[in-house]
């Protein structure tokens, strides 16, 4: 008994703390500035979209929220369509091979992002791409290939090796094999790795700190241009903080709908 | 001509010599079944006469072809597999004309050899559905659809029947043995069941171990095997094998008290030599003959026979086919058979004839 009352108490603590801060700049969003630092806090208060209106007066924010959307996408459709090729020959090697290999492609995952980010600024300054979305989105793209590669691996090993068998005597070549067999097999595990990539870009902020213009801005970056010499506009930040956010959220929820939705069941055995 | 042959093939994984020197013709139209336990190296065979797995030496030749460095995609043969290896997401019908699609058929005609195939095999109202919504046995039907669509020279066959249960089992087996006898192709079969071997075969080849132990005709296998491996895989319940030294100037064996008379062998034996005798359960229910006593330990009725299950005062333990009675726990009965059926093998599990 005493137990599961310790572990519900613990549950909610941690649910309080993960939860919290999501709830204050949410409500923070919809409040005027003086309900926002009343003491003691206002729990019930008249909501206002002035913050709202402040944010999407704000052209900077509306280019960055659109700077984040297409590098975001591009990056992470490039990252996942290298990544698959690449994770399908990984999977049909022999065990040995593919260990180093996997092994190249980890320490590329853990590798420190200032290792490449501070060498390619200065590149990107001298052939003057600074300002230019695909320098981006080449960057973000080459972070996320070896994410994609060691994610996609897994969804390729869950389907048979005899699917693969199966299509060379039917008399497919590799990329037919890999186009008609494997990717439609490996569909949720596809979807979820992009989402995970889109997730990953949307939320980076070093990358997109040094690499970055003016016109290349993305949401991260720009969300610190609230954080003025006269001070911090909090209701503006909150908003933005829940704009930003929410895409995330719903993409979050998808995300986990649809990995591995037993795409290979039915073909082997059961 | 030999529509497949198979010469010297030869295959190891690091120090594991899976294949070791084999040599397998199939003639053009036959029915040829790679036979051994698991681990014997018939898949493997199998997966390298198709271009699936490469051979370290040797020559495989499809007609008049030699395929041994063609990729499995040129080698014009189509596969059966144990686990059916159907493409998830297409349906039945687009499994079945994957084949056509990969060699560039036009949507046609490809229509029609599907709808040909599916009324063969009497799977059109399967058509539309997923490989997932299908039964086993339905699944292994579409399955073979998929070879049989392209009209292949060969056709391989790894272990089709293993995923299905006794019934299915039986009803699919007689399904491709009437398929082959309609079609008449060629079609090598992989299996691990000696009863699958025996019902379809045309020709067996045994394998142990990466080796050829004996090439027949399942009656061949049967009556007159070349080892006591083949001896002892072919045929249940399995054959007897008992301890016995050659007496009277090699003209007879005793085993315990029983006298075997072996005039009829060619091989003359010396006195005192230890060989093994091999019996057949179903050749120890004769009325006259070489008289063994049996110890009763289980009896298994199965309706029209029934099998004796027991220990000779030796203690080697027989089982016996019993025809007409059902000897019961602890009874002492005896068994008959005639020499002339019981097969002699040396001490190295060769057959001495």
């Amino acid at each position: 008994m005493g137990r599961r009352t310790l572990f519900y108490l613990g549950l909610v603590l941690l649910l309080l703390a993960v939860l919290f801060p999501l709830y204050w700049v949410i409500v923070t969003s919809f409040k005027t500035t003086r309900d926002a630092f009343a003491i003691p806090p206002v729990w019930l208060f008249s909501p206002t979209l002035d913050n709202y209106r402040t944010v999407f007066a704000n052209r900077g924010f509306l280019s960055a929220f659109a700077n984040s959307f297409i590098v975001s996408i591009l990056s992470s459709a490039l990252a996942v369509a290298v990544g698959s090729v690449a994770a399908y020959g990984l999977a049909q090697q022999p065990a040995e091979l593919r260990r180093a290999r996997e092994k190249f492609i980890l320490s590329l995952r853990i590798a420190p992002a200032l290792l490449f980010v501070i060498p390619m600024y200065y590149l990107a300054t001298r052939i003057g791409a600074l300002n230019k979305h695909w320098l981006l989105i080449a960057a973000y793209a080459f972070v996320n290939v070896p994410f994609a590669i060691s994610l996609l691996i897994t969804f390729f090993d869950d389907i048979p090796k005899e699917l693969r068998d199966a299509a060379r005597v039917d008399g497919a070549r590799e990329f037919s094999i890999f186009w008609h067999v494997y990717l439609p097999a490996a569909r949720g595990g596809i979807i979820a790795t992009l989402i995970l990539c889109v997730l990953f870009t949307w939320n980076e902020f070093f990358v997109a700190l040094v690499l970055t213009g003016r016109d290349t801005q993305t949401l991260p970056v720009s969300i610190t241009s609230f954080l003025t010499f006269q001070g911090i506009q909090w209701g503006a930040l909150t908003a933005a903080a829940t704009l930003i956010m929410l895409p995330m959220i719903v993409l979050g929820i998808l995300v986990q709908g649809q990995v591995v939705r037993g795409m290979t069941l039915g073909s082997v055995k059961g | 001509m030999a529509q497949l042959s198979i010469r010297s093939v030869s295959k190891s994984y690091g120090a594991v010599q899976v294949l070791d020197d084999v040599s397998v013709e199939v003639e053009e139209g036959s029915f040829v079944v790679l036979l051994g336990p698991s681990g014997c190296g018939k898949s493997t065979l199998l997966h390298a006469v198709a271009g699936l797995n490469p051979i370290d030496s040797g020559t495989i030749v499809i007609g008049d072809r030699n395929v041994t460095n063609l990729p499995a995609r040129d080698r014009d043969v189509a596969m059966v597999f144990q686990s059916y290896a159907l493409y998830p997401t297409m349906t039945v019908a687009q499994n079945i004309a994957f084949p056509l699609k990969m060699r560039g058929l036009d949507r046609r005609t490809s229509d029609e050899k599907v709808a040909g195939v599916a009324r063969l095999l009497q799977i059109e109202p399967l058509l539309a559905r997923l490989p997932r919504e299908l039964s086993g046995g339905q699944r292994q039907r579409v399955a073979i659809g998929r070879a049989l669509v392209r009209d292949p020279r060969l056709f391989l066959f790894d272990e089709p029947l293993s995923n299905l249960d006794a019934a299915l089992r039986t009803e699919l087996r007689a399904e491709i043995k009437r398929l082959h006898q309609s079609i008449r192709r060629t079609m090598v079969y992989v299996t691990h069941d000696q009863t699958e071997a025996l019902t379809l075969a045309d020709k067996i080849v045994v394998l142990k171990a990466g080796r050829i132990e004996q090439t027949g005709t399942p009656l061949s296998l049967y009556d007159d095997p070349d080892n006591a491996f083949v001896a002892g895989f072919i045929g249940t319940p399995r054959m007897n094998f008992l301890k016995a030294v050659v007496v009277d100037d090699g003209k007879a064996l005793t085993t315990g008290e029983a006298r075997v008379d072996i005039s009829h062998l060619k091989t003359k034996l010396e006195n005192g030599k230890t060989v093994t005798l091999g019996i057949r359960p179903e050749h120890l229910d004769e009325k006259q003959g070489v008289a063994l006593p049996l110890a009763v330990d289980v009896t298994e009725r199965l309706g029209s026979t029934s099998y004796v299950h027991g220990a000779l005062p030796s203690g080697e333990t027989v089982v016996a086919e019993r025809r007409e009675d059902q000897p019961r726990f602890g009874e002492t009965i005896t068994l008959r058979f005639k020499p002339g059926l019981a097969r002699v093998f040396d001490g190295d599990g060769n057959r001495i004839r």
